[in-house]
């Protein structure tokens, strides 16, 4: 609403679901918001910026949004471990 | 009243009531083989978007019909892998990955989908799977259309659901699966490995719904499209299509702002042009 001024039938953009991305991304700390959801948003905006420039499909960012959730799925989990040596 | 009468009893409404059951029985089985073994997929909605993408683009790159769902199968499975391999071994929150591969699976599909085809202002199309003629069966009334004017995959699914039925009831096989999801320390104690027939079970029901998702483009329609608008996916899949609303209309937006972008608006406008129904 604020950022369209309208109300439409496809008003439930997704943003739920990205949530789950930068909650994800932040470590489900709340600082860590704050710079998920800049970088998540960076993405975004990003991709269209770029599919006007150089004709790249915008899809580009959920990719990369959806591969930077899985990659920090597992991330998270080899924190929990430690490399003995 | 007489008109709702008319419609209910119409041979064409029924018709269309079975294949559009299709993807959805192939869905289903798919995700009810993953839940008996205990792994929750909540990536069906991508899977099937991939399958949908694969299996069409395969046939629209010259493979025949059957080859296109086998590879939309396998398209599948590889997606199935990926979450079985980190839920499974790696044991992560089943329900953060899925939605993770969800994410992933469609907006792959979708990418790659614009990065190979040309799309203009009307989607490309295939040579669809036809309805079969069974001859004097297709001709009895009502029954005949219904029942024996489907695609081959219909028949297909119904197959399997006896198949999978039969499989997870009467086999060891499935005894193993049902006790996998029941209790993996059981099978462990059998001397069976649930680890790999967690994951060999969730890529087998990924495959599966691959499938569903390849006959709503190689059966039930004959196009792909981007923002796959119908709920043939299932009730979770308003989710994944309405994002790219925002996204058309943000970049809409600033290109009425700015003076000129030509790429974006215009070539995404057939989108809202999808399919409410196949008849």
């Amino acid at each position: 609403m604020g950022v369209t001024g309208t109300v439409t039938t496809t008003m439930s953009p997704g943003f739920g679901y990205a949530g789950i991305v930068v909650a994800m991304l932040a470590a489900l700390h709340p600082a860590g918001v704050i710079a998920a959801s800049v970088f998540v948003a960076t993405v975004f905006v990003g991709a269209d910026a770029m599919s006007r420039a150089t004709g790249v499909p915008s899809f580009i960012a959920d990719v990369i949004v959806a591969l930077a959730l899985l990659t920090m799925l597992v991330a998270l989990l080899f924190t929990s471990y430690r490399i003995r040596r | 009243m007489i008109e709702a009468i008319e419609l209910l009893t119409s041979a064409s409404l029924w018709a269309a009531v079975l294949r559009i059951a299709t993807p959805l029985i192939f869905g289903v089985l798919g995700a009810l083989l993953c839940e008996r073994a205990g792994v929750l997929n909540l990536g069906i909605e991508g899977i099937m978007t991939m399958g949908a993408m694969v299996g069409w683009l395969a046939v629209f790159l010259g493979a025949d019909l059957w080859t296109g769902l086998l590879i939309a199968a396998a398209s599948g499975a590889l997606m199935g892998l990926l979450h079985a391999t980190l839920t499974v071994p790696l044991g992560l929150s089943q329900h953060v990955s899925g939605l993770g591969i969800t994410l992933f699976a469609s907006a792959l599909a979708y990418y790659l989908y614009r990065l190979i085809v040309e799309v203009g202002q009307t989607p490309p199309t295939i040579e669809p799977f036809r309805p079969l003629d069974l001859g004097p069966l297709t001709d009895i009334p009502f029954l005949g259309p219904v029942l024996f004017g489907q695609a081959a995959p219909t028949y297909l699914a119904l197959l399997a659901v006896a198949i999978m039925a039969y499989v997870l009831a009467r086999t060891p096989m499935g005894l193993a699966i049902r006790m996998t999801g029941e209790n993996p320390h059981a099978v462990e104690a059998q001397g069976l490995n649930p680890i790999r027939i967690r994951i060999l079970s969730v890529m087998a029901g990924s495959a599966l719904m691959a499938l569903g998702g390849a006959f709503l483009t190689t059966a039930a329609f004959n196009s792909f499209f981007p923002r796959w608008c119908r709920g043939g996916a299932g009730s979770a899949s308003r989710s994944s299509s309405s994002r790219r609303g925002v996204r058309a209309r943000r970049s809409s937006a600033r290109s009425s702002s700015r003076s000129s972008t030509p790429t974006s608006s215009g070539s995404r406008r057939w989108w809202r042009a999808c399919p409410t129904s196949s008849s």
